[in-house]
């Protein structure tokens, strides 16, 4: 096997090592490469800078630990900027392991913003029954959450006075996998303006819902929450493993030009050949 | 005995099905209620009848994996793990959550950052090397669709890497472009292609034709 066929088919060990030292020396030493603030993350912002104190927003965290690396920091981002307009924040979620991260945000922000539970932010905890526990959910929102994540009733917050169904919010933001489930069952049944925060992955479904204007704004992967970080004046988590994944992609790409390479130049010398 | 185990069962499916598919026509009304209402109310059900089949479906996983340590079968070493875990997180949570004892409040979200967290991220992120290894094998120009796949991934992948923009400003724009105009295209059939399916299936299930759900193939 020469060296060009050799390029076709490189040991899995070999890409596997390489992946990983590419991942780790930019965590251990930050690389600084500039990241720019796309228009998607910049309307979202707006959106929500768009609120008054006072005002009250949805927020449905809908993701597990596995994505929680790439979109809790969004969720973070997200809170802060709320918190700091004085914007009123229900959580809740319709996969189990959602609200948990909800409260890990509330306990991460509760002293920076002198947030007051039940007055300036509730987690309502996990909606059962998939879509339609959303719609339920959506429709009829005391009565569906008697009782909030952390055991209290929640009929007598102050942030739930006046509340009824998904209509008497300013706004749904969603968090990972649950946007389609929300434009479907609460913008469309109650009109609440929905954003939020993809997967990389969902991205390419979700972004018909976009261009539509059922979804306002929503940042994508991990690259939207390191932008939103810094629209809120906050780098973290996400901007940290930007150049992380700003080198996996390159390597990748340049895994992918080897094998090209290597098939070319193999095909074009057995073509020769034949001659 | 068939009265019991399909046409009742067949007649509930279809009067719910005609209340929701009603409910969107307009404002009916029921005597003193409003279709709105009850549908609404059997919203809420839908919610009790879900929890309720989570506490069933933990009672299988128990019955399950008892079975299999009492009779000391094959890896009942694991099932001894799943058990006492579940039990133990099971308390822990209803504990810290539901009680509020502010050491079981600790103690559940200390195993989940610690232990569930950190599991579930290393299962995404060797996704990543799977994904860089498939595609150094798949992303080959053989033919010319195989040729526009490795062209428009390799444009998203720099399109949205800040270092795609740092090389050539216009990949954010051509990924930008993908995404609205071929990916949209492409997605919108196959979310219409899927509702129309899904309404079919509903409509199937609603009239009887469709039985499966009842655990029976007729």
């Amino acid at each position: 096997m020469n060296f060009w066929s050799k390029l076709q088919s490189i040991d899995v060990r070999i890409i596997y090592i390489t992946v990983f030292v590419t991942l780790a020396i930019p965590l251990l030493i930050p690389l600084g490469i500039p990241l720019t603030v796309a228009d998607n993350s910049v309307n979202m912002y707006t959106l929500i800078e768009d609120l008054q104190p006072g005002d009250r927003v949805l927020m449905s965290l809908d993701y597990t630990a596995l994505v929680a690396p790439e979109v809790h920091a969004g969720t973070v981002a997200i809170c802060r900027h709320l918190f700091e307009k004085g914007v009123g924040v229900a959580m809740f979620g319709y996969i189990p392991e959602g609200p948990m991260f909800g409260d890990m945000a509330i306990n991460q922000l509760a002293d920076e913003y002198d947030l007051v539970y039940g007055k300036d932010v509730v987690n309502l905890g996990f909606i059962p029954g998939s879509e339609s526990g959303v719609r339920a959910f959506g429709d009829n929102i005391l009565e569906s959450a008697p009782r909030c994540f952390r055991n209290q009733v929640t009929k007598d917050m102050p942030i739930m006075q006046g509340v009824r169904n998904a209509a008497d919010f300013k706004m749904l933001i969603g968090i990972g996998d649950g946007l389609q489930v929300m434009v479907q069952q609460i913008h469309t049944v109650h009109g609440t303006p929905i954003c939020g925060v993809s997967t990389a992955a969902g991205t390419t479904g979700l972004w018909p819902y976009v261009n539509s204007g059922q979804i306002k704004a929503m940042l994508s992967g991990l690259r939207g929450c390191a932008e939103y970080e810094m629209l809120v004046n906050k780098p973290s988590t996400a901007v940290a493993k930007m150049d992380g994944q700003s080198l996996g992609h390159l390597v990748i790409i340049l895994f992918i030009a080897a094998g090209n390479i290597g098939h070319f130049v193999t095909k074009k010398n057995k073509s020769e050949a034949k001659q | 005995m068939t009265l019991w185990r399909r046409d009742i069962p067949l007649l509930i499916t279809f009067l719910t099905g005609i209340i929701y598919v009603l409910n969107n026509v307009g404002t009916i009304s029921i005597g003193s209620t409003t279709l709105g209402e009850l549908v609404q109310d059997l919203n809420v059900w839908v919610l009790i009848v879900a929890a309720f089949a989570m506490g069933v479906a933990s009672v299988n996983l128990l019955r399950l994996h008892g079975e299999k340590v009492q009779r000391r079968r094959e890896g009942w070493g694991y099932s001894l793990v799943l058990i006492a875990t579940m039990l133990g997180y099971m308390l822990i949570g209803a504990l810290g959550t539901t009680y509020q004892i502010p050491f079981f409040a600790d103690l559940t979200n200390l195993v989940y950052t610690n232990v569930q967290s950190p599991l579930g991220a290393t299962m995404w992120a060797m996704v990543g090397f799977f994904i860089c290894s498939s595609a150094y094998r798949a992303f080959r120009a053989r033919n010319v669709e195989g040729t526009i796949m490795l062209v428009a991934g390799i444009l998203v992948m720099l399109g949205n890497a800040p270092i795609g923009e740092s090389i050539w400003g216009g990949f954010p724009v051509l990924s930008k472009w993908l995404l609205d105009i071929p990916n949209t295209a492409g997605q919108r059939a196959i979310m219409i292609g899927a509702a129309i399916g899904a309404f079919t299936t509903a409509l199937r299930t609603v009239t009887g034709i469709d039985r499966r759900y009842m655990g029976t193939i007729e």
